[in-house]
């Protein structure tokens, strides 16, 4: 266990060096958040619902879900790149460890798009950015960041498996910032969709964080919400286990762990 | 052959899966965001963000043309083109065509999504010149991509050029936000920015406006798209001169 934890440790601090010079990766954490916090404060701040909290976080939100999407169907694949499969392959920590490790980094990292919201519903456009409920606020935003990471986790052996899934995910982007509500409720989507929210952790993490902003709901339901982030979090973890032992098995019989 | 070669060979669509994601739905869905983001709450009309986020799908052969030169440099064969013997405007204008007919087809499906899913009106609409001002928008991406590709040959990344030029059209272009809404130096920057005509063109357009009322923005738009692509044109043969002067043509 401990050496499960240090192992985790390294890799997200060793992620943390590469994203901070990865010019893509900064991207979608200081730019893209940005871009979007400023375009929806412009298009929501003359409308009857605006409320610049909401915007702050669900821009914040889309940052986060990006760097952790693009990292993720990323991770196995950056390895091969670079040369270092085999070795994380033959080392005796287990692959998901590691990867789990990396992308507590890339989760740590995409927090600072909550930074950069902030400055610009606080600083640039001058409102008050206020959390109705600071004690419900906190429990919310690390379990959001469970969920994010545990469908990140769940992302990351599929586009290595079959590369045209790997090539479909990056386009996951939108989908995401729709079906969870990041930005707007999902009684704006058709209802045949809903189903497919309800599976998301994400969508529960927006949920969780949006009501505790906003107030707008009591301990007891967002207990309720947290639990079922949590059980939808692990159940994404659960489901990824077999993807990486497939890896492994497909890799070592095909002889493909490396490219060349 | 410079057109087809250039969009076969240094974009990387190699399988149909990639082609469809990166083409079909990664626009598209860009669009029914931003537009659901403004029938949630916008104070504008719902078809007033369907119908600026469908001709902002015409932005889509701007980000392969930008990372043309980039990629050349880095596939290795930047140096066998400059050193070839043919007309460099051929060269340089032709990467563009194949890319921006493509996108004619990315922008067409954005509209018929957002007739068939998001119930934009067309019974008033100057069909005509709706598709002129679509072709404009998808010309005018095409152009600033042919800029932003020799800019970022001396910012060392095109992607990441690419990428904020798209969010600078989300933003700027009138295609979310009333350009009445923009602050001074943003509406500055919006007004060179080669699509914030084509899409107030459209507008006026779907609105049922006749050619004589509304084509003059579209020419300028035409206008603004030559200055891009030549000022690209310009910078890509200055940067070939100091590069062949220092030798650093292939690196940094």
């Amino acid at each position: 266990m401990i050496h499960a934890l240090r192992v985790l440790r390294a890799a997200a601090l060793l992620e943390l060096r590469y994203l901070a010079v990865n010019r893509f990766m900064l991207f979608c954490v200081f730019v893209q958040p940005f871009f979007v916090a400023i375009t929806t404060m412009f298009m929501l701040r003359r409308g009857t619902v605006f409320d610049p909290t909401y915007v702050v976080i669900g821009a914040t939100l889309t940052g986060m879900w990006s760097l952790l999407l693009f990292n993720s169907n990323w991770a196995i694949g950056g390895e091969r790149w670079q040369g270092t499969l085999e070795l994380t392959v033959g080392a005796p920590t287990p692959v998901i460890v590691v990867i789990a490790g990396k992308l507590i980094g890339t989760t740590l990292l995409s927090f600072v798009s909550m930074v950069v919201c902030y400055a610009v519903g606080a600083w640039l456009f001058g409102y008050s950015i206020t959390i109705a409920d600071p004690v419900t606020f906190v429990p919310s935003l690390l379990f959001m960041l469970v969920g994010l990471w545990a469908t990140a986790m769940l992302i990351a052996p599929l586009g290595i498996l079959w590369r045209w899934v790997g090539q479909i995910l990056n386009v996951f982007e939108y989908p995401i910032y729709m079906l969870a509500g990041f930005l707007f409720p999902i009684l704006m989507l058709p209802t045949w969709s809903n189903p497919a929210s309800w599976i998301l952790p994400p969508f529960w993490g927006a949920t969780a964080v949006h009501l505790s902003s906003s107030g707008g709901a009591d301990v007891g339901a967002l207990l309720g919400i947290w639990i079922v982030l949590l059980l939808s979090s692990a159940a994404a973890v659960l489901l990824a286990r077999p993807f990486f032992g497939l890896i492994l098995r497909r890799a070592i019989a095909d002889g493909t762990l490396a490219l060349t | 052959m410079v057109a087809m070669y250039s969009y076969r060979g240094t974009f990387q669509w190699l399988t149909p899966s990639a082609y469809i994601a990166t083409k079909v739905f990664f626009p598209v869905l860009q669009m029914a965001f931003f537009s659901l983001i403004g029938g949630f709450g916008g104070s504008q009309p719902f078809s007033y963000y369907v119908l600026g986020n469908a001709m902002l799908v015409g932005y889509r052969p701007m980000y392969p043309i930008a990372t043309g030169i980039g990629n050349e440099r880095r596939l290795g064969t930047l140096p066998y083109l400059i050193a070839a013997p043919m007309n460099r405007a051929s060269s340089f204008f032709g990467r563009a065509v194949v890319h921006a007919l493509d996108g004619l087809t990315s922008i067409a499906l954005a509209f018929v999504i957002a007739v068939v899913l998001f119930g934009l009106d067309r019974s008033h609409a100057n069909v005509l010149g709706l598709a002129a001002a679509m072709c404009v928008a998808t010309y005018g991406a095409a152009a600033m991509g042919l800029a932003l590709g020799p800019a970022a040959y001396v910012l060392l990344d095109a992607s990441f050029l690419a990428n904020l030029a798209l969010f600078a059209l989300i933003l700027l272009s009138g295609a979310n936000v009333p350009l009445t809404e923009l602050p001074g130096p943003l509406l500055a920057i919006s007004a060179v920015l080669p699509m914030t005509r084509s899409i107030s063109a459209a507008r006026a357009f779907a609105a049922g406006a006749s050619w004589d009322a509304a084509a003059s923005p579209l020419v300028a738009d035409l206008a603004l798209g030559l200055a891009w692509g030549l000022a690209g044109f310009v910078i890509l043969a200055v940067i070939e001169r100091v590069a062949i002067s220092r030798g650093t043509l292939e690196g940094v």
